[in-house]
This record gives C-alpha cells, structure tokens and sequence, in this order.
C-alpha cells in the first residue's frame, strides 16, 4: 500500500520544493513525541533514492549475498523509507569494445531528471566508473564505495567499505590445521582477477618457503584440476583463490567449483572467500559479506542523514577464522588445534549441542530408572541370596539325612568293599602260593591277575557310588537314568537287605526311565524309602520279609514303588509322616521322609503313602519323565562296569 | 583221603580266589553259593571244613550252622569269613561251635591256619563218629538177651542178678558178657565203658536200645 502511494506522496512533496524542511520537522517531531510518533511521520516522508551501482555479476553468489544484505540492512535502518536504482557494470569489465561511452549517454539520459540522495559504488571496477562519472551523471549526490580491495587507490575523496583478503591468516589456519604438511598447491584461473590474486598468495607464501613446497596450478581445466587433486600426495594443503576463466577460456563461477574440488582432492582445501565456506572447503581467515553489506548500509545510512563522511571514514574490516566442521571431520582434521576464536559453522549434527535440555531430560529420566532398576536389581538379589541360603541349608540337611542313611547301611558298605579286597588279597596269596610250586602254571596266574585286577575295579566303584553319596554336591538336574541311578544302591541294598534277613526284590519295569534331576537325590529318596520299609518289618515272619521295589511306567510319570509287609499305615498320621521330625521309629530322627517329599517336589513329582492290601505299606514316587528313553550316560556306562568281560556278574547287580 | 574245604559264599569272585588259595595249599575245594546249595548238595564222605560267608541271600551263615545239628552227614567244622562281622554275630557263631570267626579280606595264613585247625578238628571229629557209628552198628548186630545184658553191665548189675532177671543160668550170663565184650572190642569193663561214653551213648541206656 505504501509502495503504491509512492509516486503521488512524492509529487506532492516536490511541488513545495521543502524536503529539507520536512526532515527537519520530522526530526523535531521525533524528538517531541518520541519514536513512535518519528516512525509514523517518517513513513509520510519520501524514500531515499540510492543508486546502486554494481561492477559484478549480480548473479554470482558473492555479489547476490551482500547486495541482498546491504539492502535490507538499509532499508531497516532508514525505517524503509528507501527506494534502490540498480545499474549493473559487469559486461562492462572484459573484452570487446570500450562501451563506457554509450553506456555513460544512457545513464545520463536515465537520470538527468531524477533526483538522488545516494550512489553505492561496489567493487572497484564501479568505483572507478563513479569517481569519473559521479559529477556528470548524478550531480550533488553523495557517493560510497563497497567490496573495493583494500589496496586500491582512490581518485575521489569518498567513504567506503574495503574488503582485505588475509592470505596471510589462511595460510596461518593450514599451518595449525595440518602442522605436517609440506606441500602448498595455489589453485587459481586464468582471468585477470584470478591471475592477480594467484601471483599475491603466491608471493604471501613465498615468505614461508621453509615450511611448504609451493606449487601454482594456474588455469587448469575443471577435468584436469580434478584429477590432479585426486592424485595430490598426503601432507599437502590446497589453497583455491579463484577460477573464473580457465586457460582454454572457460568461464566458471569460482564458488562452483568448490564443490568438485573437495570432492575430488585428496588433500584440504583452504579459501579466504566466504563463498566457499559450506562448499567443501575447510577453513579460512574471511571477512563475510554479511557483515561486509551491514557496515556498508550503516555508513550510507549515515550519509542518507546527512553525515559528511570523507575517505578518512574508510571502514577496513577484520577477517576472521571461519572453519566447517563437515570438512573437518571428513579429512580427520582436529578442530581443537584451531584458534579460539575461529567460528566452526556447519556443524555436523550433534545431539548434544542441538537438543540439550531435551537430552538433559532424557538422561536425568534415565538415571532415575536406572536408580531405580539398580535399587530392584539390589532388592532382587538380596532376596536371590537368601533363598540361596535357604536352598543351602535344605542341601545340607539333605546331605545331613545322607550321612545318617549311609551310617545305617555301613555295615553292608563295608561287606561290599571287603568282598573284592578279599578277593584280591585271596587270589594275590593263591598266585603267590602258585608261584612257589615246582612247575607254576603262569596262565593260572595271568587268570589271577586279570580278577585281581577286576575286583580292584569294584571295589573302586563302590567307594565312588559312596562318595557321590556323601559328597557336598551343587543340586544340578540334568537328564539321567532312573534305572542306571538305583542299580547303584540297589547293590548295597541286597546286601543290607540279606545282612538283616530280608529279600530285596527289584523288578524295574518301566520303559521311559529318563528324567531331568538330580541322581544323588533320587538315589537318597529310594535308599531312604526300602531302608523305612526294613525298618517296619523288624516283626514280620521270615517267609513275608521282603521289600519290593518296583518301576513302571504311569502316564508320563515313572513311578517307583516301595512296598513291605510292616506294620503299615496303621495308627500312623499319614498326613504327618512327611513332616519333619515325625517318626514312628525308636532313636529315628524323623527328617528322612520329609526331605524325601520335598526332593520328589522340587523335582516336579509326588509321593504318597498307603496301606498295602494284605498288610503293609506302599510308598509311591512319581516323577515326570522327559521324552527321551535312554541316555547313555557316563553313569550308565559305569554301572555296567559291573560286568566285565570274562566274569559272571555278581548277584545283586540288576540285568 | 584228602580233606575237603566248603566255601559257601554268594560272591562268585570272592569264591574263586578261596577257591584257588585252598586248591594251592593242597585241599580240595567245593563251592556254593547259598546254604541251601550246600545242604541240597550229596554229603561228601571225606573230613574238611565249611567256609561259610555270615551275610548271604537267603538262609544266612548263622541259619546254615545251626541247621547242620539236624544234617549230621553234612555237619562240618565251621569257620566263619565275614565281610562286616559284629560283636553279637561273632559271639553267636562261636557259642555255636565255630572253629573261627575271620573277617574279610583275610591274611593267608591266618586263614590256613584256621582251615588247618578246623579241618584237623574235623579229622577227629569223624574219627569219633566213625568209632561211635561202628559202636552201634555192634550194639545193633547184638541178639535181645546180649543187649540186655549189655544194659545190665552198664547199670552195674551183677551176674547173679541178671541170671535171675532172665531166668537163665549164671553162667550163661557170663557167656553172653563175654560175647558182648568181643563184639564191641573191649578187653575190660573200663574200655567198655569209655568206648560207649566217647560214642554218647553210656549216659543215655535208652539209646543202647536203637
């Protein structure tokens, strides 16, 4: 709307031919009713009129940024009260015919009935067109100067922005950033500029001929200049200045080029020009062009108000250390080694820095579930413990009751041990006796010999069911045998059975015989069990004193079945049978039948008392089995060690 | 005739090398597994001893022993070979008349000398009941009047008394004396006497009937 009222807002102002006055009341306004009010007058006022006159390609990155930034930056501090006539230089600078003539003619003519608060010459090519032109062609105006090297001598007494390219400072970033290098390419084209600023770096660097072999790479075509970098050695630096035209004449944009390069080269890239920054290039010592458009729109905005401002004004500003992090990282170069004040832009994404408070969050929750988990996990164990403990304690009753279950059946233990060491001590007395005969049958010996050394191994397999036995032992359930388990003890039981005038009848029947569990524990619950059913038939008549043990296959169970011919259930709390410290028998402890039950129960099974038809007691254990039907087993093995070959298996050992 | 030594043990291995140790020591050996193999066995004649294990299936050491009272035929010297001997089982096998009591495994020469003792035992043993049988097989092969006599002799009756008991002449009394004398190969009333009482047979007169 504003922009639209432009013209007749300007008409009227022109007719009173008082702008200077408005200002003035303006101003006074502005100070009577504060800001405000000086805002809102100043927008009634007609905008500056600044010309810009632009020496390069606007199209060129460079160019466009700081144009773009002088402008807005301008147009903010004048309260966009602005107005911009743009000529552009540029085809202006190379080759062909001098068109300064005509193109002067045409600006005249462009101007000659236009007024102008403001001449903004960039670059020194349009610096060096205003100073000779200015009079001519805006008369009175005011002029400035921006994006002028800083070297370049001034015709005219006008106020600018210069720009200084710190080579120097570059160089000094490639020698912190890669303190071994030794090499130094300079890369820059074959246009005048390029030609220019190649030979001063160039000669900056000569000054180092110490720490860098220099090489210059001038003009080279895009295709060659890639290749070449790709090939570069390791501890070389690449210092690009800039390509706009190759040698076979190609033009380029030099921050194009970036790109190729670094994705090319093998080594750094460094620029001083912030255009390359964010291309692919690692670090440089730049003055940006934000900043450099921003001190241009303050100054002519000073000039705008009237401020005189001579060359004195000339603003030189400070490069500094730019460096991009992507490109850092790519090349492994360590950003720590850069100066402190360098800017490290394009910074790899970074959870950290990007998302701080969130993260902050996020790991304080997570210490407080760990906290949290950790203070269960303590609670967890704690009580991990003392079941732990309280398992212990059950293995070592358990072990405890085995101790008494093994006394019990000591005599019969040591019948069993001293069956074999008889033998062998018999048969060593025979074969010495034999041997001291006239004409000793030495096959008669080697016979002795090998029963000799068979009983050994019985008796050696006696003292190791005991010891299993007895032994402290870690509760492990694996897969085992029943029936290979209880043809152990059901040795020693014959035995003791016989020593107390009973018969032991074990009719082991069952098909699926393998269950996951503990083999000393099954041994102690049945060893436990026929030595309670001997017990019970102390009174029983001779023909009926016999305990059966019996296995058979009851669903997916086996069951094992202890029966007698005792005094039975009779008067007796079945319920509390099982309990500790309950006992029917004179001097017994009562703890068998309870541990009894609960090894059954902690290996899944049961086991139930009843009465015998016929008089008596049957004890039932059930166990589940696994699907497997046999196992071969180190302990099976063993228990067929029995029969050894060349010998009849002793009685009591199970078919 | 060589004395035989019965090994009675369950444990076949133990059984071969007794077995093999009395063979080398010159006996001659028989073996059984069980008591009632040995007694189901036919007696053997000849003098020796029974090795007889205390624990065995079955009828045990202790029931074989006092089961051979009632088998004179095959009642041996007994010594008994134990692999867990007890106080009370030991003092019951000696009361009833075991040789020995050894526990296993036992030393060579305790264990011949044992069976030697038993064995030699036994030698006397049978020659006792071999005089005692041959005793009264003569006491058997007397007539009624001879035997009666014989009672008469060990009552202490004179002739005169028997005579009158049997209504016979005194002198015919004498005859049968003599005759009864010469039967049972005594020279004097003592040998007789001795003769009868080493047979058992003297305090129990019933006996002199059979």
């Amino acid at each position: 709307m504003r922009v639209a009222s432009f013209p007749s807002v300007r008409r009227r102002l022109r007719g009173r031919r008082a702008p200077i006055l408005w200002r003035l009341l303006a101003i006074c306004l502005g100070v009577v009713i504060g800001l405000p009010g000086a805002a809102q007058t100043a927008a009634r006022l007609p905008p500056w009129r600044v010309v810009i006159l632009q020496g390069s390609d606007i199209s060129q990155p460079a160019a466009a940024l700081q144009d773009a930034s002088l402008r807005e930056t301008l147009r903010e501090a004048v309260g966009g009260r602005i107005e911009f006539l743009t000529d552009t230089l540029d085809a202006l600078g190379f080759g062909g015919a001098d068109l300064s003539e005509e193109f002067l003619a045409l600006l005249r003519k462009k101007y000659e009935s236009q007024r102008v608060d403001l001449v903004i010459a960039a670059t020194d090519f349009a610096l060096d067109f205003a100073e000779r032109h200015h009079e001519k062609l805006w008369p009175g105006a005011p002029v400035m100067f921006h994006s002028v090297e800083a070297s370049s001598p001034l015709r005219a007494p006008f106020p600018g922005v210069r720009m200084d390219f710190d080579i120097e400072g570059t160089l000094g970033l490639i020698a912190r950033l890669q303190p071994d290098s030794n090499r130094l390419v300079i890369v820059s084209g074959a246009g005048e500029y390029d030609a220019r600023w190649g030979a001063q770096a160039q000669r900056v660097a000569a000054r180092h001929p110490q720490r860098w072999d220099v090489q210059s790479w001038q003009g080279l075509p895009q295709e060659e200049l890639l290749r070449r970098l790709a090939a570069l050695p390791a501890r070389s630096a690449v210092l690009y200045v800039t390509i706009s035209r190759d040698r076979e004449g190609r033009a380029y944009v030099p921050a194009e080029l970036v790109g190729p390069m670094a994705a090319n080269s093998k080594a750094p890239i460094y620029g001083w020009h912030p255009t390359y920054l964010g291309r692919g290039v690692v670090a440089g010592s730049v003055t940006s062009f934000e900043e450099r458009a921003q001190a241009a729109a303050r100054m002519a905005a000073r000039l705008l108000q009237g401020a005189a401002l001579g060359p004195e004004s000339s603003v030189t500003l400070t490069p500094h250390c730019v460096a991009d992090e992507r490109s850092l990282l790519r090349l492994g170069l360590d950003a720590a080694r850069l100066p402190r004040e360098c800017t490290v832009a394009f910074r790899a994404p970074s959870l950290w820095r990007d998302f701080k408070p969130q993260l902050l969050l996020a790991v304080a929750a997570l210490v407080l579930q760990g906290a949290l988990i950790a203070g269960l996990l303590a609670q967890r164990r704690a009580l991990s413990r003392a079941r732990s403990d309280a398992r212990a304690g059950k293995q070592d009753l358990a072990r405890a009751a085995r101790f008494v279950t093994v006394g019990q059946l000591s005599a019969s233990i040591a019948h069993e041990i001293n069956q074999p060491l008889g033998a062998i001590l018999s048969n060593a007395d025979a074969a010495e006796l034999l041997l001291d005969s006239p004409a000793p049958r030495l096959d008669d010996v080697r016979q002795i010999l090998a029963d000799i050394r068979s009983d050994d191994l019985r008796a050696n397999e006696v003292i190791r069911r005991l010891r299993a036995l007895l032994e402290r032992h870690e509760v492990e359930h694996c897969e085992l045998d029943v029936h290979a388990a209880l043809a152990d003890i059901v040795k020693v039981l014959t035995s003791e059975a016989a020593r107390r005038g009973f018969r032991l009848d074990a009719r082991l029947e069952a098909r699926r015989t393998v269950i996951a569990g503990d083999r000393v524990q099954l041994q102690q619950v049945v060893l436990n069990l026929v030595l309670n059913a001997m017990d019970a038939m102390q009174e029983t008549p001779q023909a009926q004193r016999c305990v059966e043990l019996v296995t058979r296959d009851v669903r997916r169970c086996i069951e094992i079945e202890v029966a007698d011919r005792g005094h039975g259930l009779e008067g007796v709390d079945v319920d509390r049978l099982f309990t500790s410290f309950y006992t029917t028998r004179v001097g017994g402890m009562g703890l068998g039948l309870g541990i009894a039950r609960s090894i059954v129960l902690a290996h899944g099974g049961s086991l139930k008392a009843m009465p015998r038809p016929g008089g008596g007691a049957v004890f039932q254990v059930r166990l589940p089995t696994s699907d497997r039907t046999s196992i071969e087993s180190p302990s099976t093995s063993s228990a067929r060690s029995h029969q050894l070959p060349g010998r009849t298996s002793a009685p009591g050992v199970l078919p | 005739m060589t004395p035989v030594v019965h090994v009675v043990d369950d444990d076949a291995s133990l059984r071969t090398a007794l077995s093999r140790l009395l063979g080398a020591a010159g006996y001659e050996v028989r073996e059984y597994a069980t008591a009632g193999d040995y007694l189901l066995r036919e007696p053997d004649p000849a003098p020796g001893c029974v090795l007889l294990d205390l624990n065995l299936p079955g009828a045990s050491g202790l029931e074989l022993q006092a089961a051979l009272e009632r088998h004179p035929a095959h009642a041996r010297a007994v010594v008994f070979l134990t692999g867990a001997g007890n106080v009370p089982s030991s003092v019951q096998a000696m009361k009833a008349g075991a040789c020995d009591f050894l526990t296993k495994p036992v030393d060579r020469t305790t264990l011949l000398r044992a069976v030697e003792g038993a064995v030699q035992r036994d030698v006397t043993e049978h020659e006792q009941r071999e005089r005692a049988r041959a005793l009264r097989a003569s006491i058997a092969a007397l007539s009624a009047r001879e035997t009666h006599v014989l009672r008469g002799i060990v009552a202490g009756k004179l002739n005169k008394q028997l005579a009158a008991e049997l209504g016979i002449a005194e002198r015919t009394v004498r005859l049968d004396r003599a005759s009864v004398m010469r039967s049972i190969g005594a020279r004097s009333l003592s040998e007789l006497m001795h003769a009868l009482a080493a047979a058992g047979i003297a305090k129990e007169s019933d006996d002199t009937r059979e």
